[in-house]
Protein backbone atom coordinates (compact mmCIF):
# COMPACT_ATOMS: atom_id res chain seq x y z
CA UNK A 1 0.00 0.00 0.00
CA UNK A 2 1.20 3.28 -0.72
CA UNK A 3 2.03 6.12 1.64
CA UNK A 4 -0.88 8.03 -0.36
CA UNK A 5 -3.28 5.45 -0.34
CA UNK A 6 -3.30 5.11 3.24
CA UNK A 7 -2.93 9.05 3.74
CA UNK A 8 -6.07 8.99 2.03
CA UNK A 9 -7.81 6.42 4.16
CA UNK A 10 -6.43 8.19 7.67
CA UNK A 11 -8.05 11.07 6.27
CA UNK A 12 -11.41 9.77 5.08
CA UNK A 13 -11.50 7.78 8.31
CA UNK A 14 -11.08 11.27 10.18
CA UNK A 15 -13.28 13.52 8.22
CA UNK A 16 -15.95 10.55 8.91
CA UNK A 17 -15.16 10.44 12.79
CA UNK A 18 -15.76 14.10 12.51
CA UNK A 19 -18.75 14.18 10.64
CA UNK A 20 -20.35 11.60 12.61
CA UNK A 21 -19.79 12.99 15.79
CA UNK A 22 -21.59 16.29 14.60
CA UNK A 23 -24.36 14.07 13.06
CA UNK A 24 -24.74 12.10 16.31
CA UNK A 25 -24.67 15.42 18.48
CA UNK A 26 -27.64 16.62 16.26
CA UNK A 27 -29.11 13.46 16.43
CA UNK A 28 -29.29 13.16 19.99
CA UNK A 29 -30.25 16.76 20.94
CA UNK A 30 -26.52 17.84 22.40
CA UNK A 31 -26.17 19.93 19.88
CA UNK A 32 -29.07 22.12 20.05
CA UNK A 33 -30.49 23.67 16.32
CA UNK A 34 -34.15 25.01 17.73
CA UNK A 35 -32.72 28.11 17.56
CA UNK A 36 -30.86 27.96 13.71
CA UNK A 37 -33.05 30.19 12.07
CA UNK A 38 -34.26 32.32 15.09
CA UNK A 39 -34.00 35.87 15.81
CA UNK A 40 -33.50 36.88 19.56
CA UNK A 41 -37.24 37.75 20.29
CA UNK A 42 -37.71 34.16 19.44
CA UNK A 43 -39.28 34.41 16.15
CA UNK A 44 -37.93 32.69 13.02
CA UNK A 45 -35.72 34.87 11.08
CA UNK A 46 -36.26 35.05 7.16
CA UNK A 47 -32.73 36.10 6.41
CA UNK A 48 -31.40 33.12 8.43
CA UNK A 49 -33.54 30.78 6.58
CA UNK A 50 -32.05 32.07 3.36
CA UNK A 51 -28.78 31.66 3.81
CA UNK A 52 -29.50 27.93 5.48
CA UNK A 53 -31.64 27.12 1.94
CA UNK A 54 -28.83 28.43 -0.31
CA UNK A 55 -25.79 27.04 2.20
CA UNK A 56 -27.45 23.63 1.43
CA UNK A 57 -28.20 23.99 -2.05
CA UNK A 58 -24.77 24.95 -2.73
CA UNK A 59 -23.15 22.65 -0.65
CA UNK A 60 -25.64 20.11 -2.23
CA UNK A 61 -24.60 21.49 -5.57
CA UNK A 62 -20.68 21.66 -5.16
CA UNK A 63 -21.00 17.26 -3.59
CA UNK A 64 -23.55 16.27 -6.84
CA UNK A 65 -21.28 17.94 -9.53
CA UNK A 66 -17.92 17.02 -8.10
CA UNK A 67 -18.46 12.90 -7.84
CA UNK A 68 -20.74 12.77 -11.40
CA UNK A 69 -17.69 12.99 -13.45
CA UNK A 70 -15.84 10.21 -14.57
CA UNK A 71 -12.64 11.04 -11.73
CA UNK A 72 -14.22 12.66 -9.02
CA UNK A 73 -12.75 16.01 -8.42
CA UNK A 74 -13.18 19.34 -7.48
CA UNK A 75 -14.26 21.59 -9.89
CA UNK A 76 -12.31 23.93 -11.89
CA UNK A 77 -13.79 26.97 -10.74
CA UNK A 78 -16.69 28.57 -9.02
CA UNK A 79 -18.99 30.18 -11.13
CA UNK A 80 -18.97 34.51 -9.58
CA UNK A 81 -22.81 34.02 -9.71
CA UNK A 82 -22.95 31.36 -7.26
CA UNK A 83 -20.36 33.54 -5.19
CA UNK A 84 -22.81 36.26 -5.90
CA UNK A 85 -26.05 34.36 -4.77
CA UNK A 86 -24.10 33.15 -1.43
CA UNK A 87 -23.32 37.33 -1.09
CA UNK A 88 -26.70 38.38 -1.23
CA UNK A 89 -27.59 36.39 1.41
CA UNK A 90 -25.13 36.63 3.57
CA UNK A 91 -24.96 40.52 3.12
CA UNK A 92 -28.78 40.70 3.99
CA UNK A 93 -28.61 38.69 7.25
CA UNK A 94 -25.96 41.30 8.27
CA UNK A 95 -27.90 44.31 7.31
CA UNK A 96 -30.83 42.76 8.57
CA UNK A 97 -29.07 42.06 11.72
CA UNK A 98 -27.96 46.02 11.85
CA UNK A 99 -31.34 47.33 11.12
CA UNK A 100 -32.65 45.15 13.93
CA UNK A 101 -29.47 45.90 17.00
CA UNK A 102 -29.69 49.63 16.05
CA UNK A 103 -33.34 50.22 16.47
CA UNK A 104 -34.95 50.63 20.39
CA UNK A 105 -35.78 47.04 20.23
CA UNK A 106 -33.04 45.46 18.73
CA UNK A 107 -32.02 43.64 21.85
CA UNK A 108 -35.05 42.03 23.00
CA UNK A 109 -34.13 38.34 24.02
CA UNK A 110 -36.85 35.70 24.26
CA UNK A 111 -36.28 32.48 26.19
CA UNK A 112 -36.89 29.53 23.77
CA UNK A 113 -38.28 27.27 26.76
CA UNK A 114 -40.58 29.73 28.49
CA UNK A 115 -41.08 32.55 26.17
CA UNK A 116 -40.14 35.12 28.90
CA UNK A 117 -39.17 38.46 27.50
CA UNK A 118 -35.79 40.05 28.76
CA UNK A 119 -35.90 43.50 27.67
CA UNK A 120 -31.91 43.47 28.55
CA UNK A 121 -30.03 43.37 25.75
CA UNK A 122 -26.68 41.63 25.22
CA UNK A 123 -24.77 44.76 25.55
CA UNK A 124 -26.90 46.69 28.06
CA UNK A 125 -26.38 43.30 30.61
CA UNK A 126 -22.88 43.49 29.67
CA UNK A 127 -22.67 47.25 30.49
CA UNK A 128 -24.33 46.45 33.87
CA UNK A 129 -21.94 43.90 34.43
CA UNK A 130 -19.37 46.45 34.01
CA UNK A 131 -20.83 48.92 36.22
CA UNK B 1 -12.21 0.95 -3.65
CA UNK B 2 -10.73 4.82 -1.50
CA UNK B 3 -12.94 6.85 -4.06
CA UNK B 4 -15.90 4.42 -3.94
CA UNK B 5 -15.73 4.54 -0.28
CA UNK B 6 -15.44 8.61 0.09
CA UNK B 7 -18.23 8.80 -2.02
CA UNK B 8 -20.57 6.10 -0.54
CA UNK B 9 -19.20 7.91 2.91
CA UNK B 10 -20.09 11.59 1.96
CA UNK B 11 -23.61 10.44 0.37
CA UNK B 12 -24.38 8.73 4.08
CA UNK B 13 -23.09 11.94 5.90
CA UNK B 14 -25.09 14.62 3.10
CA UNK B 15 -28.25 12.63 3.63
CA UNK B 16 -27.84 12.12 7.34
CA UNK B 17 -27.65 16.02 7.68
CA UNK B 18 -30.24 16.81 5.36
CA UNK B 19 -32.75 13.98 6.97
CA UNK B 20 -32.04 15.49 10.49
CA UNK B 21 -32.91 19.45 9.43
CA UNK B 22 -35.34 18.92 7.44
CA UNK B 23 -37.07 16.56 9.70
CA UNK B 24 -36.84 19.01 12.90
CA UNK B 25 -37.84 21.54 10.35
CA UNK B 26 -41.23 19.92 9.72
CA UNK B 27 -41.56 18.52 13.18
CA UNK B 28 -41.45 21.67 14.48
CA UNK B 29 -37.72 21.28 16.27
CA UNK B 30 -36.23 23.89 14.97
CA UNK B 31 -38.30 27.00 15.40
CA UNK B 32 -40.45 28.54 12.40
CA UNK B 33 -42.46 30.50 14.57
CA UNK B 34 -43.28 33.62 12.80
CA UNK B 35 -41.35 33.05 9.79
CA UNK B 36 -44.15 34.93 7.71
CA UNK B 37 -45.28 37.04 9.72
CA UNK B 38 -45.32 40.71 10.42
CA UNK B 39 -42.91 41.30 13.03
CA UNK B 40 -43.08 44.14 16.03
CA UNK B 41 -40.51 46.39 16.49
CA UNK B 42 -39.96 45.83 20.12
CA UNK B 43 -40.12 42.14 19.69
CA UNK B 44 -44.02 41.94 21.33
CA UNK B 45 -45.77 38.86 20.04
CA UNK B 46 -49.33 40.62 18.50
CA UNK B 47 -51.40 39.39 16.78
CA UNK B 48 -50.10 37.27 13.90
CA UNK B 49 -50.37 38.82 10.26
CA UNK B 50 -48.79 37.23 6.88
CA UNK B 51 -46.33 39.59 5.72
CA UNK B 52 -46.15 40.00 1.78
CA UNK B 53 -42.92 41.31 2.10
CA UNK B 54 -41.59 38.10 3.50
CA UNK B 55 -44.11 35.76 1.51
CA UNK B 56 -42.25 36.89 -1.62
CA UNK B 57 -38.53 36.59 -0.26
CA UNK B 58 -39.97 32.91 0.42
CA UNK B 59 -40.76 32.50 -2.95
CA UNK B 60 -37.80 33.97 -4.32
CA UNK B 61 -35.39 32.17 -2.59
CA UNK B 62 -37.06 28.85 -3.20
CA UNK B 63 -37.46 29.29 -6.60
CA UNK B 64 -33.78 30.89 -7.27
CA UNK B 65 -32.28 28.10 -5.41
CA UNK B 66 -34.76 25.43 -7.33
CA UNK B 67 -33.67 26.95 -10.98
CA UNK B 68 -29.84 26.21 -9.54
CA UNK B 69 -30.33 23.25 -8.59
CA UNK B 70 -31.92 22.02 -11.94
CA UNK B 71 -28.90 23.43 -13.73
CA UNK B 72 -26.22 21.37 -11.87
CA UNK B 73 -28.32 17.66 -12.38
CA UNK B 74 -28.61 18.53 -15.88
CA UNK B 75 -25.08 20.10 -16.02
CA UNK B 76 -23.40 17.23 -13.40
CA UNK B 77 -21.51 15.26 -15.78
CA UNK B 78 -19.41 18.19 -16.93
CA UNK B 79 -17.68 18.46 -13.78
CA UNK B 80 -18.42 22.27 -13.50
CA UNK B 81 -20.75 24.08 -11.35
CA UNK B 82 -23.71 25.72 -13.71
CA UNK B 83 -23.95 29.58 -13.90
CA UNK B 84 -26.71 31.93 -12.44
CA UNK B 85 -28.74 33.54 -15.31
CA UNK B 86 -28.26 37.18 -13.82
CA UNK B 87 -32.04 37.93 -14.39
CA UNK B 88 -32.10 35.29 -11.27
CA UNK B 89 -29.61 37.16 -9.06
CA UNK B 90 -31.42 40.61 -10.25
CA UNK B 91 -34.72 39.08 -9.46
CA UNK B 92 -33.52 38.07 -6.28
CA UNK B 93 -31.40 41.48 -5.41
CA UNK B 94 -34.31 43.16 -5.93
CA UNK B 95 -36.68 40.75 -3.54
CA UNK B 96 -33.98 41.32 -1.09
CA UNK B 97 -33.90 44.91 -1.36
CA UNK B 98 -37.71 45.42 -0.95
CA UNK B 99 -37.41 42.96 2.62
CA UNK B 100 -35.08 45.23 4.21
CA UNK B 101 -36.59 48.56 2.86
CA UNK B 102 -39.72 47.69 4.52
CA UNK B 103 -37.79 45.92 7.61
CA UNK B 104 -35.86 49.74 7.90
CA UNK B 105 -39.02 51.50 7.73
CA UNK B 106 -40.36 49.11 10.25
CA UNK B 107 -38.05 49.50 12.74
CA UNK B 108 -37.03 52.95 12.28
CA UNK B 109 -40.28 54.82 12.16
CA UNK B 110 -38.41 58.19 11.26
CA UNK B 111 -37.57 57.24 7.98
CA UNK B 112 -41.49 57.26 6.90
CA UNK B 113 -42.50 60.28 9.31
CA UNK B 114 -43.25 63.62 7.65
CA UNK B 115 -41.41 66.16 9.15
CA UNK B 116 -42.68 69.38 10.50
CA UNK B 117 -42.07 72.55 8.93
Amino acid sequence: MTLALMTGWVLLAVLVAFAATIIYYMWTGKMDLRRLISEPNGDASMSRFQLLVFTVVVAFGLFLVMVSGDTPKFPDSIPSSVLTLLGISASSYVVSKGIQLGSDGGGTHTDPDTGVVDNDSTDDAAKKKEG
Amino acid sequence: MLTAVAIAAGWMMLGALAVIIVGQLLSGEINLHGLLHVKQRDGAHGVPEISAVRVQLLLATLVTASAWLTGVWTTRASGTLPDIDTRWLYGLGASQAVYLGRKAMQFFPMLTEQRQP
